[in-house]
């Protein structure tokens, strides 16, 4: 069984849950366990862990992308 | 914890915009302008990134659960600017070994795949500087100009690439290079205990490589900082800083940071053995890089062999110094020549790492304590030194004054254990122990006063022909000294014929034997007056 965390700034409705297990479903043959987290401190957008993979599209993640981005461009 | 981190880069943010208007109030949209434009070309695209779990952290090794696709020997990134090796990869743990002296690192922490290898930044700017086991500059000269990032772990160069030894690699040692002569491109390990000039020999040939287009690469592994700051004080003292490179983890640093160190140094190396420079490196020494990686090993939880060193120890040393090389021209034509070191206790070279490391090699140098307080210093034991390869790189006027001398030294040595137990000696073979003794002699030398080439050859050529006969074996030392400021005062010509002719003949000969004869003549007051006696 896989396990799978979903974390939003919001709570999703049961709609949007079904969208996501549907779309992951797919790619996996193993039976999935969907685990939604609320967290507020990522602003916005989504982040997916599938076991250790992790798939951050979140507001957090991108500034954080960002910021790692320009300092390397600084230092350079 | 995450929380607090995204407060800090919020604020980040916030300060970063204050900064933007204040500059756009101030004066032109010039700031705004720059920094929206490298805004724009960041790349915040979502990607599949692989998490760990930190499970426990000790004694510089994290264990993780997670990073499923991890590769062995990938980056680790453990946040904080802080990145670590993954080396033990289990069922559901990846053993991973820190790299700086990580404080911050809790259980419970993630840490993802860095997404690369570990290499090094290595260009031309990195020449006499100082840097630790990662590369990064000790010496607070600021950052190694961005060059090329050379991977620490690569595979050797294929045969197809490589020629034979050909060119010699001259130390500025009598003994070594006219008995056990060194090739660019050869691996010769210097091997015996402590305190019998091993580095001495090392850095000497670092010193004799001035002015040769030589590249030298001194890595120190686990070494006190007193001997490090002592070495790189003769480079510097010497002027050899302008050619060379140290890449040192001293005995305080991270077990991790001096398992990679050589890596590191040998990465340097390959840098410019890719623009076809040849290139000396120094790894100083192998018997505390191994215990190093047996720290590691066993905090690992590796099972351990003999000496209770890993099972992988000699594939470690043969492909790191499988990495010495000489390329052919189709390759560019440079080579990297590697002068390990290893530190034998009393003596025993039969111990684990030794025996490893001489069979890896192409020749060892021995350095015995009973020679050193002998006084006869560089106190190498010339019966159980070799170079196996190195024969065929020495120049043909070296290989012919060597040849002759060789036999000298066999001599005395059977003389030597024979005279102990007769005082009265006929007169040949008492001439024959005198010959010898003055040929052993002439070996001596300091080792930071390395000699070249051609002034070798005049004193070994002086030596095994008799012209010492009549000379005080005591005054030898100060024979060769005025004699070598003869030579470099005014045979200037007969040097340079040495060093071009490939081959003594008999002019060039009888030359060296009048100039010989001719400065003893005129040094009278070094000569033997009790000879008789």
């Amino acid at each position: 069984m896989i396990k799978i965390n979903v974390t939003t700034a919001t709570k999703l409705d049961k709609d949007q849950l079904k969208k996501i297990r549907d779309t992951i479903k797919d790619k996996y043959e193993d039976r999935i366990e969907l685990n939604q987290i609320v967290d507020a401190s990522i602003v916005g957008g989504i982040k997916i862990n599938i076991g250790s993979l992790q798939f951050d599209s979140t507001v957090i993640g991108k500034l954080r992308m960002i910021k790692k981005q320009l300092l390397a461009a600084t230092q350079q | 914890m995450i929380k607090k981190k995204t407060q800090k880069i919020t604020a980040d943010f916030s300060s970063l915009m204050d900064g933007i208007k204040k500059s756009s109030n101030v004066s032109s949209n010039f700031f705004n302008q720059q920094l929206s434009t490298l805004v724009k070309k960041t790349n915040i695209e979502t990607e599949a990134k692989s998490l760990g779990k930190v499970l426990s952290y000790g004694d510089g090794v994290v264990a993780v659960e997670g990073l499923d696709d991890i590769n062995a020997g990938e980056l680790v990134d453990l946040g904080n600017d802080s990145y670590g090796l993954a080396l033990n990869l289990e069922k559901d743990r990846v053993g991973v070994i820190s790299l700086m002296d990580d404080k911050k690192l809790r259980a419970g922490d993630y840490v993802k795949k860095a997404g690369r290898l570990l290499s090094v930044n290595v260009s031309d700017s990195i020449i006499g500087r100082v840097v630790d086991g990662l590369g990064v500059p000790m010496d607070k000269k600021g950052a190694i100009s961005p060059g090329k990032e050379m991977p620490l772990e690569k595979i050797a160069p294929g045969v197809i690439t490589r020629k034979s030894v050909s060119v010699p690699l001259q130390t500025g040692v009598k003994a070594i290079d006219a008995i056990i002569p060194i090739g660019r491109g050869q691996r010769e390990l210097i091997i015996g205990d402590r305190a019998t000039g091993k580095t001495s020999i090392a850095l000497g040939a670092v010193l004799n490589q001035k002015d040769q287009d030589v590249v030298c690469v001194y890595v120190c592994i686990g070494q006190k900082r007193s001997s490090l700051a002592n070495a790189i004080g003769i480079l510097k003292k010497h002027d050899a800083m302008k050619y060379s490179v140290v890449v040192a983890a001293t005995a305080s640093a991270p077990a991790s940071q001096q398992y990679l160190v050589p890596f590191t140094g040998q990465a340097i190396a390959e840098y410019f053995l890719e623009k076809g420079k040849d290139v000396l490196i120094i790894f100083d020494d192998l018997s505390k890089h191994a215990k190093s990686y047996r720290e590691i090993s066993l905090l690992l939880e590796r099972p351990s062999g003999r000496e209770a060193y890993p099972g992988d120890i000699f594939y470690l040393h043969s492909r790191l110094l499988e990495r010495s090389c000489c390329l052919n021209e189709d390759y560019g034509g440079g080579s990297v020549t590697a002068l390990p070191i290893v530190e034998t206790q009393a003596g025993d070279v039969s111990a684990y790492i030794p025996t490893n490391v001489i069979s890896i090699t192409d020749g060892q140098i021995y350095l015995e304590t009973d020679l050193f307080n002998q006084g006869l210093k560089p106190a190498i034991n010339l019966g159980l030194s070799v170079s196996r390869v190195g024969g065929s790189a020495q120049i043909k006027a070296m290989k012919q004054v060597a040849g002759t001398m060789k036999l000298d030294l066999a001599q005395l040595r059977e003389l030597e254990a024979f005279a102990q137990f007769s005082s009265d000696l006929d007169q040949k073979t008492k001439a024959q122990l005198d010959r010898g003794l003055r040929v052993r002699s002439i070996l001596k030398q300091a080792w930071d006063k390395p000699l070249k080439v051609e002034e070798q050859i005049m004193v070994i050529y002086a030596a095994v022909n008799g012209y010492l006969d009549d000379v005080m074996e005591s005054r030898l030392i100060v024979w060769e000294n005025l004699f070598i400021k003869h030579l470099r005062g005014g045979q200037q010509d007969l040097l340079d014929n040495i060093r071009q002719n490939l081959k003594l003949d008999d002019t060039l000969k009888e030359n060296m034997s009048e100039v010989i004869r001719k400065f003893n003549e005129s040094d009278q007051d070094l000569q033997d007056n009790n000879h008789d006696e």
